[in-house]
């Protein structure tokens, strides 16, 4: 077959272009990690590394989430494990008064209930980053401002004086100025958790009840049935005071109950935004691995194409080399 | 003695004439569409006694061009083939780098961050730098799809500009066509020997004209007839006009790309719709791929991101309408949307942005189902799970349908690039076989020289041999 100059020229053009071509993608792909450097590579894999992509994005989402989650109600079940101490405590300070036997030491124990009571206060006040954790969705101070009288301040449960009356004849009520709604957040392409213990669930009725119950042991050890303050000298408890004392303490520790069963619900709750974070997490790594077969460079790979490619081209300049610097003409006398 | 004379000075003649051929050819090694030549010897009349015949030597009287018509048709067919797939592989990446994919930045990853943003801000939805956040990947977002679609708007221009160029090249092509059409007519030698000069000019032209649209040629004589798309372009030394425009469509206001053509006179013969080569490319690009209104049923990439980004931010918008900011107070929703057009029209992804009224104002993204409940995630929540619906776009989730589209744009370049591989080949091959045939050895022509020098030193030789026998006649008597 005849082959012209130019022909030889031209096919060895076209080699080394060939080898360049292939030398350049060897470097994109070993400096990127990436195997593919055009779509077109291989567009099925653009389809897979998409899908990958925004599952580990919305695996992702929902691990923070559910790691958020996890924080807020893990605040809520630690003030919620001090709560219920503390109603243990005022239930055995009014178990104590009950079998006093001078009645001068019960408004001492009323304070003692009083500073309990305000620190329950407390703990329904307690917050996670700034957000009141048992105040529903109206949850910041900024939502609960400005305080409409008798509420002074601005955190969703404060102790309030009211104008007595026989009933409650110290007049001090628990308001409650947030809501029980209760805050979901994404868990699932179609799930949700709970991230917060209402009040009603953890506090009873209204969110309050349990607030009242101890101010009524306040009351039955400040105050006497028909509203009087306590005399020092007569007797602690009548008899129909005794059976109200003990009524109150078993409602304290029917709230303690019930306190301790939101808590448990919480707990619940939190376990599962616990599961859903390791899950989450261990999917994360498994699609993270299968996208890295798919889109990451096998290097020990590429680096001996590269290696293969340079010798190539070492090769065809060599032989390019030799086949132009030779010609009949210089053979010519 | 007289004929030896004669025969030996038509030999010089003929060694000569048949090295300023190889020189011809040596000085034209590199030159583009240069056909080898050879000189062609033949025998003179002999000289007829009644005994015998006498040859009477060489005459080169005819130049051979190596000229083969059908591998000439073959390398046409795969420049057209060989040039319509490039012009695809290098718009594809030109898409491909508008939509600046595969990289960690692209639309995918935008919608990616806000969606994370969102899931941030609805576990805590009172949160102002959360909220910021969101402002920032909604604000980035829109930015995005205006930067791709920009981008998109800006090539589709650009491949108007190379159609107006590749037309106004066909033009001058097909009338210097005509002009060497006309030449060759009248250049012929006396033996009906054609011009070779002007046949490698012409069939460098019919190349370069293959390239830009798929044109069909008949010689006749040396002088080609063109047609593209089955009308007359050039016949004889009379050539067609081709003029681009722009049509819109009055209902739809698509505008498309045509090539009218009108006949040497000036009247108007009808369209011209490549069928290959650049142009059937750029025009296939112009029309469908890069069009925002194309309404041919094809893969339009812009048709495609606009939808995703009105589709997407319609779902968003219409759940942010139903929810209440931090300071909302009442019981009806403000309405406010995430995402708003900058031009007042329907959104698309050329003019979608995040609504100007939130830039200063985080606090006024609907979070909430209620008034007065800064904790109440209920709207923030459901568009965070829009990254799940799939009825987002059709049937599909926005990232499905970005990825088919993606999946769809990387078919293409596929195509294109592997079209282009076999036109590669094609073209190689073609051209392999072609130069075996006519192109130019240095090797073979030195040999030629070396072969034409010899036989016209022996030539010259045989002169000065004669001479001296003649010398020693005209002596005889001395």
């Amino acid at each position: 077959m005849r082959v012209s100059t130019n022909s030889m020229a031209n096919q060895f053009l076209l080699n080394v272009n060939n080898v360049n071509a292939r030398i350049q993608k060897d470097n994109i792909q070993l400096t990127t990690g990436k195997a593919l450097v055009d779509l077109s590579d291989d567009p099925n894999a653009v389809a897979n590394i998409q899908y990958y992509d925004q599952s580990i994005a919305n695996s992702t989402n929902y691990m923070n989430t559910a790691s958020q989650g996890v924080d807020e109600l893990t605040t809520a079940t630690d003030a919620l494990d001090s709560f219920s101490s503390s109603l243990l405590n005022i239930k055995q300070t009014a178990t104590a008064a009950l079998s006093v036997d001078n009645s001068d030491k019960l408004p001492t124990m009323g304070q003692d209930v009083m500073t309990m009571l305000k620190g329950l206060i407390d703990l329904a006040n307690t917050d996670y980053n700034g957000t009141y954790v048992f105040a529903g969705t109206k949850n910041t101070a900024a939502s609960l401002t400005p305080p409409v009288p008798p509420a002074t301040n601005s955190l969703p449960f404060e102790l309030v004086q009211e104008t007595p009356t026989s009933a409650n004849p110290c007049g001090l009520r628990v308001m409650f100025k947030g809501n029980t709604d209760a805050r979901t957040v994404n868990t699932g392409p179609s799930s949700t958790e709970q991230v917060n213990a209402t009040a009603d669930e953890v506090f009873g009725s209204g969110g309050t009840d349990v607030f009242n119950k101890v101010i009524d042991l306040y009351n039955q050890l400040n105050y006497r049935a028909d509203g009087s303050k306590r005399d020092t000298s007569s007797q602690p408890f009548t008899p129909a005071e005794q059976s109200a004392m003990e009524s109150s303490i078993q409602q304290i520790g029917n709230a303690a109950d019930l306190t301790q069963r939101g808590t448990g619900a919480a707990a619940t709750r939190l376990n599962r935004l616990q599961a859903v974070h390791d899950q989450m997490s261990s999917d994360i790594s498994r699609t993270e691995e299968i996208r890295s077969s798919v889109q990451d460079v096998d290097v020990a790979q590429t680096i001996m194409n590269l290696n293969k490619d340079q010798m190539s081209l070492q090769y065809a300049l060599q032989s390019g080399s030799k086949m132009f610097s030779q010609s009949l003409m210089d053979f010519l006398g | 003695m007289i004929t030896a004379f004669e025969t030996s000075a038509r030999a010089l003649a003929a060694q000569q004439r048949a090295l300023d051929v190889t020189s011809n050819n040596i000085a034209n090694v590199n030159t583009p569409g240069y056909t080898r030549q050879q000189a062609i010897f033949s025998e003179t009349d002999p000289l007829t006694t009644p005994n015998y015949q006498l040859g009477t030597g060489v005459v080169a009287n005819n130049v051979q061009q190596y000229r083969q018509e059908w591998l000439d048709r073959e390398m046409r067919n795969g420049l057209t083939s060989q040039s319509g797939y490039t012009s695809d592989t290098q718009l594809f990446q030109q898409i491909q780098s508008a939509l600046n994919e595969p990289s960690d930045s692209g639309l995918d990853t935008s919608m990616s961050n806000f969606f994370s943003s969102v899931e941030q801000l609805s576990a805590k939805p009172d949160d102002l730098s959360l909220r910021q956040s969101v402002l920032s990947t909604a604000s980035s977002l829109a930015g995005n799809f205006n930067s791709v679609l920009g981008s998109l708007s800006s090539l589709r221009t650009n491949v108007y500009s190379q159609m107006g160029s590749n037309v106004s090249q066909i033009n001058s092509l097909l009338t210097n066509i005509a002009n060497l059409n006309a030449s060759i007519a009248t250049t012929r030698t006396t033996n009906g020997q054609l011009s070779s000069t002007l046949l490698d000019q012409q069939n460098t032209m019919l190349e370069q004209l293959s390239k830009i649209g798929d044109i069909q040629v008949s010689r006749v004589n040396g002088v080609a007839n063109v047609s593209m798309n089955g009308m007359a372009v050039v016949s004889n030394d009379k050539a067609m006009k081709l003029s681009l425009q722009q049509d819109i469509n009055s209902s739809t206001s698509e505008v498309t790309a045509t090539i009218s053509m009108t006949d040497w006179k000036g009247n108007p013969v009808g369209t011209y719709t490549p069928a290959g080569g650049e142009l059937a490319s750029q025009m296939k690009y112009y029309n469908v791929t890069l069009d925002d209104k194309d309404s041919s049923g094809g893969f339009s990439v812009v048709k495609n991101i606009n939808t995703l980004a009105s589709s997407f931010a319609a779902k968003v918008n219409g759940l942010s309408q139903t929810g209440y900011g931090l300071n909302d107070t009442g019981s009806t929703p403000p309405g406010r949307n995430i995402f708003t057009s900058s031009d007042g029209g329907p959104i698309t992804g050329a003019n979608i942005q995040l609504n100007p009224d939130l830039i200063s104002h985080p606090e006024d993204i609907p979070t909430a189902s209620a008034a007065g409940t800064p904790g109440n995630n209920d709207i923030i929540r459901q568009i965070g799970q829009l990254v799940n619906d799939s009825t987002t776009v059709g049937n599909q989730t926005a990232s499905q349908y970005y990825a088919q589209t993606l999946v769809t744009v990387a078919h293409i370049g596929g195509d294109a690039s592997n079209g282009q591989a076999v036109a590669d080949a094609t073209v190689t091959q073609v051209g392999t076989q072609r130069d075996a045939a006519v192109g130019v050895n240095m090797d073979e022509e030195t040999v030629n020289m070396l072969k034409y020098q010899r036989a016209f030193e022996a030539a010259a030789r045989m002169v000065s041999a004669t001479s001296e026998m003649m010398k020693t006649i005209v002596n005889l008597g001395a």
